[in-house]
């Protein structure tokens, strides 16, 4: 049998979906790109035309693309771990609104555990000059200058408290980057 | 001009409007019994009037099997040339089409009557 120019176009697009599809198990990417070998097939011994069918598939990288997004966020559900997970969620902010909505709430998160954590640092190296500070004019959390001028409202609660901060940072934004990840693989 | 450019614009309106209904007509359409991708898109473009295409019809197959709703399976059959692709509905896709049908009406009922107030 020869080779005709219609041939030729479905194998590459058929061997340009399949490296497109690279990064997926191989018996996912086998079972997609035999999908589309036998509709190509079918479809062309129907008597449509090879072009047309071609066309509704797209190139085959856009059409790599969903399958390839479902795989990257099947596999955030699956391992659960927290970078995977982030990684899911920030890799779609710019095109989705509750990766854009978790994204920044979770940055906030990120934000106040990072302070958290610098007051602990503080309170170890001079835990003297690190406080809850309310005075007459001053009112902050950090390191002062002159602790005869104001009172330390927390003392020794600082570190138990930013633990309890931190910890809780790290539950709840896990838990959000979940939930995120679960809406983004829902069907519809 | 502006008939092409209006045509144009309603292209678009039924894209947008058919793209959110494609999956509850698959949903029903699996109901009747499984079917495998030529065939699913040959019935929906025939029977439901609904003009989906190849790059559409595959990624969400997959995705409602990954979600449980529909379940696949490779079947050789003797007047095929090569093995097809079946994907059928599980007990979590009929429930899942129930709750959008019903959705569906409810929502084009009121709509509907929402429309028809001015004749427009």
């Amino acid at each position: 049998m020869i080779a005709t120019p219609q041939d030729r176009a479905v194998a590459d697009w058929l061997r340009r979906l399949k490296w497109a599809l690279a990064a997926l198990p191989e018996s996912d990417r086998d079972d997609i790109v035999a999908e589309a070998a036998a509709h190509l097939e079918e479809a062309a011994a129907a008597g449509r035309s090879t072009g047309e069918i071609l066309t509704g598939f797209g190139a085959p990288e856009l059409y790599a693309r969903p399958f390839l997004d479902q795989a990257e966020l099947a596999r955030a559900l699956g391992s659960q771990t927290a970078a995977d997970l982030a990684g899911a969620v920030a890799r779609r902010v710019h095109r989705s609104l509750v990766a854009a909505l978790a994204g920044a709430a979770l940055l906030a998160i990120v934000v106040v555990m990072f302070v958290a954590v610098t007051l602990v640092v503080m309170e170890v190296q001079d835990p003297i000059h690190t406080g809850l500070w309310l005075g007459a004019h001053v009112r902050f959390i950090g390191q002062i200058d002159d602790p005869s001028i104001a009172r330390d409202l927390l003392g020794g609660w600082l570190i138990p408290l930013a633990a309890v901060v931190i910890g809780g940072g790290w539950v709840i934004g896990r838990l959000l980057l979940l939930a995120a990840v679960r809406r983004l693989a829902r069907p519809g | 001009m502006t008939g092409e450019a209006s045509t144009e614009a309603a292209d678009g309106r039924k894209a947008q409007l058919l793209k959110g209904l494609a999956e509850l007509a698959l949903l029903s359409l699996l109901a009747e019994r499984a079917h495998y991708g030529l065939e699913i898109l040959d019935r929906l473009r025939g029977d439901a009037g609904m003009d989906v295409a190849e790059g559409t019809i595959y990624p969400l197959l997959h995705r409602l099997e990954k979600a449980g709703l529909t379940r696949a399976e490779w079947r050789l059959e003797t007047e095929a040339a090569r093995p097809r692709k079946y994907y059928a509905l599980t007990d979590a896709g009929t429930a899942e089409l129930k709750a959008q049908a019903a959705e569906w009406r409810r929502l084009s009922a009121r709509l509907g009557a929402f429309l028809d107030r001015s004749g427009a």
